[in-house]
């Protein structure tokens, strides 16, 4: 691949996940979650973020009313934890039915694509 | 915590909303500790040297204090975004030619309603200039209302206008255009226009007094009279010896 093409895969690649961040969050705070701990979380699952884009992505998902935050001083240090609200699951669960259906007409029109 | 890490959250929380700056640092902080501490990991007695040059990785990987900073408040990062766009071009393209002839024309008619024995050409420099000075303004005047209309501060006043300037498009409103023909024909126009302006120069008579010989300069500001535009008009020649 030459310089042109690396440089606009960057880009595509970027493109495609940037929406996918905001649905593993959702799904990931099914339990209960701080900032770094979804981080390892996500990277764990395969799914690597920059940590400067994850955690005001945080706040605007709270704001929005998929996530409801709470501090919880009870530690020996005070966390902001992130927890998936009833609207947040119903959009999850949206998400990941539309991701569902996305794979398998990908799938298909691979395979069909295929010679 | 360290004194780097409270310099970088002040200048991360210094240019958001009052009101949740205490919530965002309190959360970066407790943020920051926990990814120096995932990095040194069982390390039970890390060296302070250690411990610093790790801060300085994390800090270094969460970035420039101002973009996080401008990740957080979520504002717009332009002035006039895309759905303003076409609005604002579509304005320009019919604002601004029609402020120029306004703005050139009025010019010119002041010039010679004060100044009735003005020559042409001493009337192009101030129009030129005062027309570049309203073209300009109203350039200003335009981004800055539909910058407004862009961040919604205007009162809906451009939204308004978005809608009068379009409804949704349909196939009637195709209209057919012969482009090629018309940018030659254009070109062609233009060129005459400008070879005839061009040509025209020499001949634009400007300050009379410079064609006058010398030793008659200091009649130049005896004050004008109606008496030598009416010989002007009727072509008799002036005591003065002006045309």
């Amino acid at each position: 691949m030459d310089e042109d093409a690396e440089r606009a895969l960057a880009t595509h690649e970027q493109e495609l996940r940037r929406g996918t961040v905001v649905f593993a969050s959702l799904v990931a705070c099914r339990r209960p979650q701080y900032g770094y701990s979804l981080l390892t979380t996500l990277t764990e699952a395969g799914i690597p973020t920059e940590a400067n884009t994850l955690y005001p992505l945080l706040r605007r998902l709270e704001k929005q009313g998929l996530l409801s935050a709470e501090w919880n001083t009870e530690q020996a240090r005070p966390r902001k934890y992130y927890t998936v609200t009833d609207s947040g699951a119903e959009v999850a669960a949206a998400l990941h039915s539309q991701w569902l259906e996305l794979n398998s007409s990908i799938t298909k029109l691979w395979k069909d694509g295929t010679p | 915590m360290s004194a780097l890490t409270r310099t970088y959250v002040d200048n991360v929380v210094s240019h958001l909303p009052e009101d949740s700056r205490a919530d965002i640092a309190a959360e970066i902080t407790a943020t920051i500790t926990d990814m120096v501490d995932g990095r040194l990991g069982e390390d039970p007695e890390p060296t302070p040297d250690r411990t610093a040059t790790v801060e300085r990785e994390v800090l270094e990987e969460l970035g420039d204090p101002a973009v996080l900073s401008r990740e957080y408040s979520n504002s717009p990062q332009h002035f006039i975004g895309p759905n303003s766009y076409p609005l604002f071009i579509w304005t320009l393209r019919w604002i601004l030619p029609i402020v120029g002839l306004i703005s050139l024309l009025t010019s010119i008619i002041v010039t010679f309603a004060t100044e009735p024995d003005t020559q042409p050409g001493e009337a192009i420099g101030p129009a030129v200039g005062s027309t570049v000075t309203a073209l300009l303004t109203t350039f200003a005047v335009i981004t800055i209302i539909i910058g407004l209309g862009d961040r919604k501060l205007d009162g809906g006043a451009t939204e308004s206008l978005r809608k009068r300037q379009s409804a949704p498009w349909t196939v009637d409103d195709l209209v057919p255009r012969d482009v090629r023909g018309r940018q030659i024909r254009a070109e062609a126009t233009l060129g005459l226009v400008f070879i005839v302006a061009l040509a025209a120069v020499p001949f634009i008579p400007t300050d009379p007094a410079l064609r006058r010989p010398p030793q008659r300069r200091r009649h130049v500001h005896q004050p004008r009279s109606r008496h030598r535009l009416a010989a002007r008009l009727l072509g008799i020649p002036h005591p003065h010896g002006g045309n």
